[in-house]
């Protein structure tokens, strides 16, 4: 217990607080770095498992996918590149929510299913663009 | 009087735990933050946390922890357990070790926002987890909305606390 009061803001908050910010942007570097890529394809899962991977492209017909695990049903629809989930019966509707996603990294993800549908490269990441001799 | 140091302790505990579980109850009526990752609500169960580390000490805050997530259990099912209950005791641990520092002594904003970071990134870990698939992609919003929440719930830890601290010294419940 302690004898003094506790202050609402003190130095080692400002450490805190830029430690968070931080890492906060080393994962915004790293994340943004990958963003704008051509060869796009959406890998879904359930359970942990890849149930499918699809490439995306601009010029897509609209597709839909339905998943069932766990006594949960999802549809994930795909159009022009952009993934998401039309329709789940999950509780809370956070998949749903969500909206579009359509860049490297991002995904969406409905718990209580246990499905997944994330954005990945298709490229081979060797991590040059181009060797000049 | 000699007071019966049992009873004392449990029905501290029960009173933390209802408070607890009331504010995740309100939580859950809020509209979601919004945000890029849905769900993202502001924490406020936090406040008892962060209340029962700096009044009762380490074990009742964990009983807390621990008797919030049951509740989570009964009401929501094993998926929502596993994810309330990482993220528990992930911010619990984390903020009983700050709270605990005094060189340098943190704020209450400093430790909330600790604490929310750390429920925060252990849920998206418990997430990775249970569905296999990387979703650290969101990282770099979750650390903004948990200094901004954190914020909330440690502005309120600090008005709270010194009413209840002074209803404990008075009763004699805790030494003065």
């Amino acid at each position: 217990m302690s004898n003094n009061k506790r202050n609402l803001f003190s130095k080692g908050d400002i450490f805190i607080v830029g430690t968070v910010i931080i890492i906060s942007l080393c994962f915004l570097f790293s994340a943004f770095n990958s963003a704008n890529e051509s060869d796009k394809a959406v890998c879904i899962k359930v359970n942990g498992e890849i149930y499918t991977e699809i490439s995306l492209s601009k010029s897509q017909e609209p597709r839909e996918i339905r998943l069932e695990n766990n006594g949960h049903n999802a549809v994930i629809y795909i159009e022009k590149g952009e993934v998401c989930f039309s329709y789940s019966d999950c509780p809370d509707k956070l998949c749903v929510n969500q909206g579009k996603i359509s860049k490297t990294g991002e995904s969406i993800v409905c718990l209580p299913g246990r499905f997944s549908a994330s954005i990945i490269s298709l490229k081979n990441d060797s991590g040059l663009d181009a060797v000049v001799h | 009087m000699k007071k019966n140091k049992l009873t004392l302790s449990l029905t501290q505990n029960a009173l933390f735990c209802a408070c607890a579980i009331v504010l995740s109850i309100f939580e859950s009526f809020l509209p979601d933050l919004p945000v890029a990752v849905p769900g993202m609500k502001p924490g406020l169960a936090n406040i008892v946390t962060m209340t029962a580390i700096e009044v009762l000490g380490f074990s009742s805050s964990l009983y807390v922890t621990v008797a919030k997530s049951c509740f989570v259990l009964l009401t929501r099912g094993v998926t929502a357990f596993l994810m309330s209950i990482s993220g528990g005791l992930c911010s619990m641990v984390l903020m009983y070790v700050i709270m605990r520092s005094k060189k340098p002594r943190f704020g209450c904003i400093g430790t909330a926002v600790a604490g929310a970071f750390a429920h925060n990134m252990a849920q998206l870990t418990m997430a990775s987890l249970l569905t296999n698939t990387l979703i650290f992609y969101y990282v770099p919003f979750i650390s903004i909305i948990s200094v901004v929440t954190g914020s909330i719930t440690g502005t309120a830890v600090y008005f709270v606390l010194p009413p209840i601290v002074r209803a404990l010294k008075h009763s004699g419940d805790i030494p003065k």
